[in-house]
């Protein structure tokens, strides 16, 4: 019970880490996702394996990656440093990051074939009816792909939740700062706090298992929640 | 109305080149695009609303222009006025058969009620789906389905309508029905209709000025359908005969070629045209 305080900490970082990191990988990886279906540019098969990148690269390997570009001396860095003074490096900010970055696959590639599977004549006729194009998205193309949007969003949160070796390359270890569960378990494993250990593995699986559960409860209503 | 079309388009698809050259100039309120699948007539309807964008010409209505490659002109498919009714109807799944209706009315996505609810039901009566507005497009039959569709585009009183096969997704009985009631329905809004079909029985109900389409390009424009059936007959039976046709159309030309006192109509019907 008492190293349940210890465990407090980690496991609301973890939840607002891997919040933030899926509505960024959601928003990129639908823009890319629409863009790749829709639109006609030159080299998408490129964008997509790279989009696609993270989900086979190893994450220490992104998360070296995210230390050259956003590191000090990084390209990305060095701009952020001068112009707001932040640095990303050893903050729960860069742990957003990586998570968002290792994420973005499991949306881009769900939100793609669901895009994939809408009727064109369906986003035609909306044309048809003098619909601009950003409301034909939002109106059809976005509400037909919903459930397969969904459940990619669903996996990219457990994934975000779950990220360990890119988050520990950029963010760091530091206990109250930085410290997410799945660095926290290593952590306890390596000092021999067995007790600790077991408790966050605990929280863990069962945040995990909660939040899976309930989403796809969620998923398999057959009207979502905004065409009620 | 009055429509000048004329435009070139290049299609690439799976090796295979598809040429589109069209040029017909009507002044007729009822034109039929006749012809058999594969011969450009949704091409040429889709580039009519703007959903294709043709590489070289020009489509004007009413003397005003729709597109014109030369000076960069493309009106945008939102901005055309035109209604379309597609050939699998292209009902919104996700919406009631009100909700379908109402789509071209409400544009903003901010907006969530529409509120000229007088006009929809309105609408709704004229249409005979009063009973059906809060169903979804999965739970009414064909025949609904359809007038769901015209609705849906004539609620925005577009200028020009636009049917693509639309008697073809039915079974021949609802058929005959449904295009007495287009009919009557399309006269009642008095708009000017351009029809593609490669049914018959859709020419004599519909049709003014017919052209003929093969391949690409428009074989034969006839004006004034009603008293050039025979030609009509003529063209199409040579265009679904021709010997590069597949084999089961040349059997079937083969078991007429013994009963020479079938009229051309009757051969179009044989084959199931």
């Amino acid at each position: 019970m008492i190293s349940s305080v210890p465990a407090l900490f980690p496991l609301l970082l973890t939840l607002k880490v891997a919040l933030f990191a899926t509505a960024f990988a959601f928003l990129a990886g639908i823009g890319f996702a629409y863009l790749l279906v829709h639109k006609k540019i030159r080299g998408r098969d490129l964008i997509d394996a790279v989009v696609t990148l993270p989900l086979v690269l190893p994450p220490t390997v992104l998360g070296y990656y995210l230390l050259v570009i956003f590191g000090r001396n990084g390209w990305l860095g060095q701009w952020l440093d001068d112009v707001f003074g932040v640095s990303l490096i050893f903050t729960w900010q860069g742990a957003v990051v990586a998570s968002a970055i290792v994420s973005l696959p499991l949306i881009f590639k769900s939100a793609k074939a669901a895009f994939e599977s809408v009727d064109m004549t369906l986003e035609n006729a909306a044309r048809t009816l003098g619909h601009s194009e950003v409301s034909v998205f939002l109106k059809v193309s976005f509400p037909l792909a919903w459930r397969g949007i969904m459940a990619g969003t669903m996996l990219a949160f457990a994934r975000a939740m779950g990220e360990f070796g890119a988050t520990l390359m950029i963010a760091g270890n530091l206990p109250g700062k930085t410290q997410t569960l799945s660095v926290a378990v290593y952590q306890a494993v390596q000092a021999g706090d067995d007790s600790l250990a077991n408790t966050l593995v605990m929280i863990t699986s069962c945040v995990s298992l909660l939040i899976l559960y309930t989403s796809g409860k969620l998923l398999n209503r057959r009207q979502p929640w905004f065409q009620k | 109305m009055n429509i000048k079309i004329n435009i070139q388009k290049k299609m690439a698809a799976q090796k295979r080149i598809f040429d589109l050259d069209i040029h017909l100039e009507a002044d007729t309120n009822r034109l039929v695009l006749f012809g058999p699948s594969g011969a450009g007539k949704t091409l040429t309807l889709n580039s009519i609303s703007g959903l294709l964008t043709p590489d070289a010409g020009v489509i004007a209505f009413n003397n005003h222009v729709l597109f014109d490659a030369g000076n960069g002109i493309n009106l945008a498919a939102r901005d055309r006025q035109i209604g379309y009714v597609f050939q699998h109807y292209a009902l919104f799944p996700h919406l009631t058969v009100r909700e379908n209706m109402v789509f071209g009315l409400k544009k903003g996505f901010w907006k969530r009620h529409f509120n000229d609810s007088e006009k929809i039901n309105r609408y709704l009566d004229i249409f005979g789906l009063q009973d059906f507005a809060r169903c979804f497009p999965k739970d009414i039959s064909g025949g609904q389905a359809q007038r769901v569709a015209l609705a849906r585009a004539l609620i925005c009183e577009p200028k020009l309508l636009l049917l693509d096969e639309p008697f073809s997704a039915l079974d021949p009985y609802l058929r005959n029905k449904m295009r007495k009631e287009f009919q009557s329905l399309i006269d009642r809004f008095d708009i000017p209709v351009i029809l593609i079909t490669h049914d018959y029985d859709d020419l004599s109900v519909f049709a003014d000025v017919v052209a003929v389409f093969e391949d690409g390009r428009i074989k034969k424009q006839i004006t004034d359908f009603k008293t050039n059936k025979t030609v009509v007959e003529n063209l199409i039976a040579e265009i679904y005969t021709q010997p590069e046709t597949n084999k089961q159309t040349q059997n079937q030309k083969q078991t007429y070629k013994n009963e020479p006192e079938r009229s051309n109509y009757q051969k179009c019907r044989t084959l199931g045209y």
